[in-house]
């Protein structure tokens, strides 16, 4: 029972990492295409 | 702070790690990451100082003797980017992934196969960087990227396939780096152990926090530039090309948004070393922990609104110059109050002067100069006399190299023991920081008065009034390339035996770190440790 709590938050914690490096990733991605897109034209 | 109740009973349950090259490739191990970075990190510092020591022996006496001035400006381009991106940086990002889990009390970091693609993507990036001298040879191309580091348009555009290389060579860098910096921000917030809130973190882990924000913030337009840079040059595109409605000048401000947090994100970690080592060795706790995180905070937010004061003598409007030159004379303020924090750490402690603590106060006092240096930089009326000079090469140098790597060194020093389980030899130690010290000062004081007496910087010969103070300048970079061979000695001598480490490693040695083993087990804390 124990273990299975252990595993249960385990997989909590890595869920919340991965959901964390995502928002981190896409806002990288969208300062980098935002850049390109507004400086296209001027 | 860092009261700790740490078990390690299962201190070498590793779920049997491959051995042999194997590990190394698919190793998801935070300290076998941070041993390949620093291992990198070395070696390319050795490659960027041999280019280094080319550039100053051609520059040992005036007139051309050794290359061609189009092989001398390649020399200095690549120097730089390696210097930078794969020295520096990584030799940061190395000491981040050992000590970050250790210091926070974490397994590992949080995402441990990003962490193995962040740096098997640096490999491949340096040969890129380093590949057009080697086709250079065989007839292919005209040899790597000759626009210095900052790959200024229009020569940019203009420049040889080396500029394609070191565009693609960047992009991989910068993946690297984003994705490092995604792994230390996810590991630091969401894996800190029971009761470590973060006004309690480690001054480095705070360091390295703001450091990975401002990466996550900066590379993306540094990868944007180069991404315009290479449609400019292939596909038809004029960003940055005035005959076609572009601007060159926007490739300045582009590259300088990144270029100047890039200046922070090469110190901070390491002024994340200092209040540790400063600490342990006067035996005395940090002064001022909440004033340096507020510093460290401070000096990032600033370095992203500074940007311009790189080319002042480019044309801008008098009210630009005046708030570029306002706002970078401003960072100077929390700067000082991190120097007045350390230097109050030291005072009237019990100091002994082991040599982490020798690197740590070269750096204290190089690193002033290089500061100090700054300002007068950052003044828009005296800069005009100094801009693209040797005293801007002397000024950045004491930034970089007294405080990049002087720093790090002091770092590595004061973890070596903890990493490898082994003490280094403390004489040969010690002989390093002097000879270090003295050939860096004798290499660079002179580049100052060069600067001021106008010798520019980037051009292979030289009027022959710049001729003994550039032949000091030489003697003292070959001395001080040498004298990086004992270092790596050290380094080897250390990983391979000597004396046992303790676990504190050092009397007045405080963290998490050294409540574990020397040197630790596989995974850092399998329990984890409480803070109370």
């Amino acid at each position: 029972m124990n273990n299975e709590n252990q595993n249960d938050e385990k997989l909590r914690q890595q869920q919340a990492n991965t959901r964390l490096a995502w928002v981190l990733g896409v806002v990288s991605a969208a300062v980098f295409v935002f850049m390109i897109y507004y400086l296209r034209a001027k | 702070m860092t009261t700790a109740t740490v078990s390690t009973h299962d201190d070498h349950h590793d779920h049997g790690h491959p051995s042999g090259i194997k590990r190394w490739l698919f190793t998801t191990n935070h300290k076998d990451i941070g041993t390949m970075y620093m291992i990198f990190a070395l070696i390319m510092f050795l490659v960027g100082g041999m280019m280094i020591m080319g550039v100053r022996a051609e520059l040992f006496q005036p007139g051309m003797q050794l290359m061609k001035p189009e092989f001398f400006n390649q020399l200095i381009g690549v120097h730089a980017l390696i210097m930078i991106f794969a020295a520096l940086m990584p030799v940061a990002t190395g000491m981040a992934n050992w000590l970050i889990p250790m210091m926070i009390g974490a397994p590992d970091m949080a995402l441990p196969r990003l962490n193995n693609w962040s740096f098997w993507l640096l490999p491949p990036a340096a040969t890129l960087l380093v590949m057009p001298f080697i086709l250079a040879l065989f007839g292919v191309g005209t040899g790597a990227v000759a626009t210095g580091w900052t790959l200024y348009a229009p020569l940019s555009v203009q420049g040889g396939m080396g500029v394609d290389f070191a565009i693609f060579s960047i992009h991989l860098l910068g993946i690297s780096s984003i994705l490092a910096s995604i792994n230390v921000v996810v590991t630091i917030l969401n894996m800190r152990a029971p009761g470590m809130t973060m006004m309690k973190m480690p001054l480095f882990v705070w360091a390295w926090l703001i450091t990975a924000f401002l990466l996550i913030a900066t590379i993306p337009v540094l990868a944007g530039a180069v991404t315009m840079l290479l449609t400019d040059r292939h596909f038809d595109t004029h960003f940055f090309d005035a005959a076609g409605g572009g601007d060159p000048i926007l490739f300045q401000h582009l590259f300088w948004f990144f270029g100047h947090p890039e200046v922070y994100i090469l110190l901070l970690p390491i002024w994340g070393f200092m209040p540790h080592i400063l600490s342990a060795f006067a035996r005395k706790p940090i002064y001022g922990h909440k004033a340096q995180v507020y510093s460290f905070w401070a000096i990032g937010i600033m370095s992203v609104i500074v940007w311009a004061h790189h080319f002042f003598t480019v044309g801008m409007p008098i009210p630009a110059l005046l708030y570029f030159m306002y706002s970078t004379m401003a960072i100077s303020l929390p700067l000082a109050v991190l120097f007045f924090c350390w230097i109050a750490t030291i005072w009237r402690g019990s100091m002994t002067f082991e040599t982490p603590m020798l690197f740590a106060l070269g750096f204290v006092i190089l690193f002033g100069i290089g500061g100090l240096t700054g300002l007068v930089l950052a003044d828009v009326a005296a800069d005009a006399q100094y801009h693209h000079s040797y005293f801007v090469v002397a000024h950045f140098h004491y930034t970089l190299f007294a405080g990049g790597i002087m720093g790090a060194m002091a770092g590595v020093y004061f973890w070596l023991p903890k990493f490898t389980g082994h003490m280094y030899d403390e004489k040969l130690g010690k002989t390093h920081f002097w000879l270090t010290a003295i050939s860096f000062n004798l290499t660079f004081i002179p580049q100052f008065f060069l600067g001021l007496a106008g010798m520019p910087r980037r051009i292979p010969d030289y009027a022959l009034q710049f001729t003994e103070f550039n032949m000091i300048s030489s003697l003292g970079a070959f001395a001080l390339g040498l004298s990086q061979l004992l270092f790596v000695y050290i380094i080897i001598k250390c990983a391979r035996g000597g004396e046992k480490a303790s676990d504190r490693v050092w009397e007045g040695a405080k963290g998490l770190e050294f409540t574990l083993p020397s040197p630790p087990p596989y995974h850092s804390f399998t329990t984890q440790p409480v803070v109370k």
